[in-house]
């Protein structure tokens, strides 16, 4: 079975995840990996084919009147402060 | 008067000939969702606009400018944005979140003066067969309260089959408008992935979603497809119209009967055989057919899937919306606002997709899965050149009991076997009743699927409702 480092993909992740739930997805998560392990048996030439899909661009140039969004985002934003979005102080000046 | 067991057909009758107005039938919808959904708990929220959005249908009613949907009363995913409501995708780290533009479909429901009754229940992020996984409570299938409506647009189909809505929109993404709607007795469609737009709508697999229908009739499906449906600049894989199939009439049927050798139940089998049969007195050619690289469908969606949603729900971290929750840093910030705010499964598919892309893995498992997505494509395009559609049960079983599987993700998955194949090629495909089968004395609801090649959607129809026709007999 696939081992798999928890704390680190929880980590990568930015979930912060508690004992119980640890010891249980180091249960769950290789026991899904080998169920989907079972596509290294899937055979035949892989050929990558062109799809009907392609990304669509718009054209350069303003999408919208400027701040025509502003206030709805704003109401959204948990802590503002006249206009602006509050973050915590990331610099560590110590 | 109560208004009850309508579809868009009988409820435009009723509208356009004025036996009823919108108010009418709207506050006839409202009285039982506020009635009925203590126990289903199908809407999350009913809306308390609806008197105002139903006179605005009356006025297009009596200026005979209604449309298709004019005045019908209908029930949105949870996971879809109407200005200005609530929008959570059943999630606690959006509980509090307000939509700021609406969703595509639910632009064009408006021009067609639509009533949107509330916000349906859902798997949080639409993860899940089974509607547990809402931070809300689960939802109750209606044909019996013990029981899971399906999942993820569970709400959708219990407001549905419920007759607290006359039709109500989901989305799907390996099986969440199908499943629901096989085991409620209810019409489900998942359209050619491009067909509509997904603009609005809370990305989950962006590479699977779609939004769709459920509703009572195949007839009712096809109108709000026909609504919603068309090209939008603001999904990149939106499909022009020319791409569409017209004119088609569906002849040959394939069965992939070497898909269900396993883990069907017998009784769902029977109906399902039972159903080609009829459709063979019908005229239809059915045709056994395989699909060498069917059987991988599953574990390709179930890496591929958690690879998006890792991706799509980075975004969610409590800094621009939603609910933030105070760590000793701000990592520790990220850390708490995500780790509280998602709920268990949501954990679990962000961590799997971070361990299938991450380095060292990527190749072996995300990469594998693409390449043998392409091979899953190859089959269906190989056999729809020998017939026009193919047909699977829905699901291997009806709807099981609220818990049995929600401590075994594992079983909970295989619940999707029958529907991921059609997602992961982008086609399109429809889940019909096809009758009941019993289960502790009661009647459960079982689909039949059928999948028809890109952009051929409309064949979906022809063919559904020939099936209604000679079932209903």
């Amino acid at each position: 079975m696939t081992d798999v480092d928890i704390k680190k993909l929880a980590l990568l992740a930015r979930i912060a995840v508690d004992e119980e739930e640890m010891q249980e997805l180091q249960h769950d998560l290789p026991e899904i990996l080998e169920f989907v392990e079972k596509i290294q048996q899937a055979g035949g030439e892989i050929i990558k084919e062109v799809g009907e899909h392609y990304n669509i661009m718009r054209e350069d140039g303003e999408p919208h009147d400027t701040g025509a969004f502003t206030q709805d985002m704003l109401s959204a934003m948990p802590h503002e402060k006249d206009g602006y979005l509050r973050v915590r102080k990331i610099i560590d000046q110590g | 008067m109560e208004l009850q067991h309508l579809t868009i057909e009988t409820a435009r009758t009723l509208l356009d000939t004025g036996k009823i107005t919108a108010v009418d039938l709207a506050e006839s919808y409202i009285r039982r969702a506020q009635e009925k959904n203590k126990e289903l708990n199908a809407y999350l929220e009913v809306f308390d606009d609806v008197r105002e959005q139903a006179q605005r249908a009356d006025e297009l009613i009596k200026e005979g400018k209604a449309t298709a949907l004019t005045g019908i009363p209908i029930a949105i995913k949870d996971n879809i944005l109407i200005k200005g409501h609530v929008a959570s995708g059943a999630s606690k780290i959006l509980s509090n979140y307000v939509a700021t533009y609406d969703a595509h479909v639910i632009e064009q429901l408006k021009r067609e003066g639509a009533i949107f009754l509330g916000r349906t229940n859902m798997d949080e992020f639409a993860m899940g067969s089974s509607t547990e996984n809402s931070a809300f409570g689960p939802t109750k299938n209606p044909h019996d309260t013990t029981r899971i409506p399906g999942g993820s647009s569970g709400g959708s189909a219990a407001a549905v089959a419920g007759d607290l809505a006359i039709i109500a929109l989901g989305t799907d993404t390996g099986g969440s408008i199908r499943q629901p709607a096989a085991v409620c007795g209810l019409v489900g469609f998942k359209p050619t992935y491009g067909a509509v737009s997904r603009y609005g709508a809370m990305a989950m697999g962006s590479s699977l979603d779609q939004i769709g229908p459920l509703a009572k009739t195949v007839a009712d499906a096809q109108t709000v497809f026909e609504v919603i449906r068309g090209i939008d600049e603001h999904d990149a894989t939106s499909l022009p119209e020319s791409f569409f199939k017209k004119d088609l009439t569906p002849k040959r049927i394939g069965v992939p009967r070497h898909f269900f050798t396993k883990g069907v139940d017998a009784d769902v089998l029977s109906a399902f055989e039972a159903s080609i049969e009829k459709l063979k007195e019908k005229g239809y050619e059915i045709v056994d057919i395989e699909l060498p690289n069917i059987e991988y469908a599953l574990a390709v969606y179930y890496i591929i899937m958690p690879a998006e949603v890792s991706t799509n729900l980075a975004r969610y971290d409590g800094v621009r919306y939603g609910v933030p929750v105070q760590g000793d840093d701000l990592l520790g910030d990220y850390m708490q606002t995500r780790g509280k705010g998602f709920g268990k499964e949501a954990r679990r598919r962000i961590l799997l997709g971070t361990f299938v892309l991450s380095s060292g893995y990527v190749d072996a498992y995300y990469r594998k899965a693409a390449a043998v997505r392409e091979n899953i494509k190859k089959d269906f395009k190989t056999i729809f050149e020998k017939v026009d559609v193919i047909a699977t049960p829905t699901t291997p079983s009806p709807a099981f009991k609220i818990g049995e599987k929600i401590n075994d993700p594992l079983a909970m998955y295989a619940e999707d076997i029958f529907t991921v194949p059609a997602n992961i090629a982008g086609v399109p495909a429809i889940s019909i009743p096809m009758g009941t089968v019993e289960r502790e004395g009661k009647a459960l609801p079982v689909g039949i699927q059928f999948i028809a090649k890109h952009g051929a959607d409309d064949s979906l129809f022809l063919i559904g409702k020939d099936f209604e026709d000679v079932f209903n007999v």
